[in-house]
């Protein structure tokens, strides 16, 4: 199963990292070094899963994960936070009461297997299989 | 005399003039009765806290009308135990100062009718305490960075490997830069550690300073198009031609790079502005001191927290940060005997001077 994922990282070395990663499985990658760009992007390339760095110059991930979930087309997507800060969670459950919460949170370096087996799950039953 | 005959004070000690003993004694020393009005005190009290015999204790100590919560010399009244307690008492001289309290009984015929009061000046034990913390702040945020540099890390490892079993040269170098880069964080991340662990006298040298600027800017052309902020200088025409100071190039080159870092990304973070720019000046001064200025539009450093700039783990870029980069910049600016300053306005941009004294 093949899918078309966004990585929205300010890091190039992470950004290569998972397009590497992933297009070896046979995703699509496309990627995003801020928040703007990446909801440009996003419009753009509807992708099936969108991975969402939460501090970024420009917008930050926190900026853009708020318009994604209140986008009429993109609000669906599932987001996966990646992030090297210990304490997202508590981040995100007092700044996003009103939005729904991130679909899952990897804490950095994550590790590849999770990584893998987080997007077949998050693809399941929502990609066709190509 | 037997091992297990203790001698009296007198025995021991017959040229001590016992009834100054207490004097003697670097605490603050003073004997309570029940009502808590002070009967005595010793020097180190007095020069402490004033002549305050007759007085109740907790107007001396708090200025309060009457016993303090948890006071340690009501508990020990209480229960005939010795307490402990730390508290913090404004001395004679108008200082706060943190003691820690000890208090006894004094019994008479079985009876508790008083107690004793000893308290130590720990302010510095509390400053070496305040320290431990913020080393562990800095900790934590270490933690952050060094699992950035990890995943650069592992990804570069990952991309090289995919290089090589593709044959895919293009990827195989992609893959060994992100390898040499996040190696090079590393670098930087322990030289900066060092740099704030230890005192390291500068080892001065006459060095050029025009090129030792244009090479600090240099380096930093790129990270800051990438986050389109335009990057220019200003240098005093005085400077050209060879002009050469006496100090520790590494040192200088180091300080500028952390500020062009810091100016770059409060650039990259401010949300505000269409148009970013960090300037690098560097000017003659009087005297032949080197002002160097760097200047950025970013988004500033809220006004309560200009004071805190030069502590170990001030950063307000959460995990980008570690907070070490300005602690560098102070420590290189003491160790030359100069001097700095910031000026910030949230929202608008700041502008850090620093004066150095370069003649020989």
């Amino acid at each position: 199963m093949s899918a078309k994922i966004l990585v929205v990282d300010d890091e190039p070395d992470i950004r290569t990292y998972l397009k590497t990663l992933f297009a070896r499985e046979g995703h699509e990658v496309v990627t995003a070094a801020n928040g703007e760009e990446g909801l440009e992007v996003a419009q753009e390339s509807r992708p099936d899963v969108i991975f969402l760095d939460i501090l970024m110059p420009k917008r930050t991930g926190i900026m853009l994960y708020r318009k994604l979930r209140k986008d009429e087309k993109l609000g669906g997507v599932p987001v996966v936070i990646l992030t090297g800060l210990a304490q997202y969670r508590s981040f995100f459950a007092q700044d996003f009461e009103e939005v729904p919460q991130p679909d899952a949170f990897v804490e950095k370096p994550p590790r590849r297997e999770d990584l893998l087996a987080l997007v077949n799950r998050l693809l399941g039953g929502n990609v066709a299989a190509t | 005399m037997g091992r297990d005959s203790v001698p009296t004070l007198v025995e021991a000690a017959p040229w001590v003039q016992t009834d100054q003993l207490l004097d003697i004694v670097p605490s603050a020393i003073s004997i309570q009765d029940r009502s808590f009005r002070i009967i005595y005190a010793n020097e180190t009290f007095r020069r402490l806290l004033g002549d305050r015999v007759g007085e109740l204790c907790y107007a001396v100590y708090k200025g309060r009308s009457e016993v303090c919560l948890g006071c340690p010399l009501a508990r020990t009244f209480q229960d005939g135990q010795i307490h402990v307690s730390e508290e913090v008492v404004q001395t004679l001289r108008g200082e706060t100062i943190q003691v820690a309290v000890q208090t006894a009984p004094i019994r008479e015929n079985g009876a508790i009718v008083g107690g004793m009061e000893v308290a130590t000046d720990i302010s510095k034990t509390a400053e070496t305490r305040h320290e431990l913390i913020l080393l562990g702040q800095a900790m934590a945020g270490m933690a952050h960075y060094i699992k950035n540099i990890l995943t650069g890390l592992e990804g570069g490892v990952f991309v090289v490997e995919e290089g090589l079993n593709s044959g895919d040269e293009r990827l195989l170098r992609e893959g060994w830069g992100m390898v040499r880069r996040n190696i090079e964080r590393v670098g930087k991340l322990s030289r900066d550690q060092l740099y704030c662990s230890r005192e390291r006298a500068p080892e001065r040298r006459m060095v050029e300073v025009a090129p030792l600027i244009c090479e600090a800017v240099e380096l930093y052309r790129e990270k800051a198009a990438a986050v389109d902020v335009e990057l220019l200088t200003n240098i005093d025409p005085r400077l050209g031609g060879g002009w050469k100071g006496w100090m520790d190039a590494e040192d200088v080159h180091n300080l500028l790079t952390n500020l062009l870092s810091n100016a770059v990304d409060a650039c990259a973070f401010d949300t505000d502005k269409e148009h970013h720019w960090v300037q690098v000046g560097a000017f003659l001064e009087p005297g032949g001191q080197l002002r160097l200025e760097v200047a950025d539009n970013g988004r500033g450093i809220p006004r309560e927290l200009c004071g805190e700039v030069f502590t170990e783990m001030f950063t307000t870029k959460g995990a980008g940060g570690t907070g070490l980069g300005l602690l560098v910049v102070y420590r290189v600016v003491c160790a030359h005997g100069g001097d700095i300053a910031v000026l910030s306005d949230e929202g608008v941009g700041t502008v850090f001077n620093v004066i150095l004294p370069l003649s020989e």
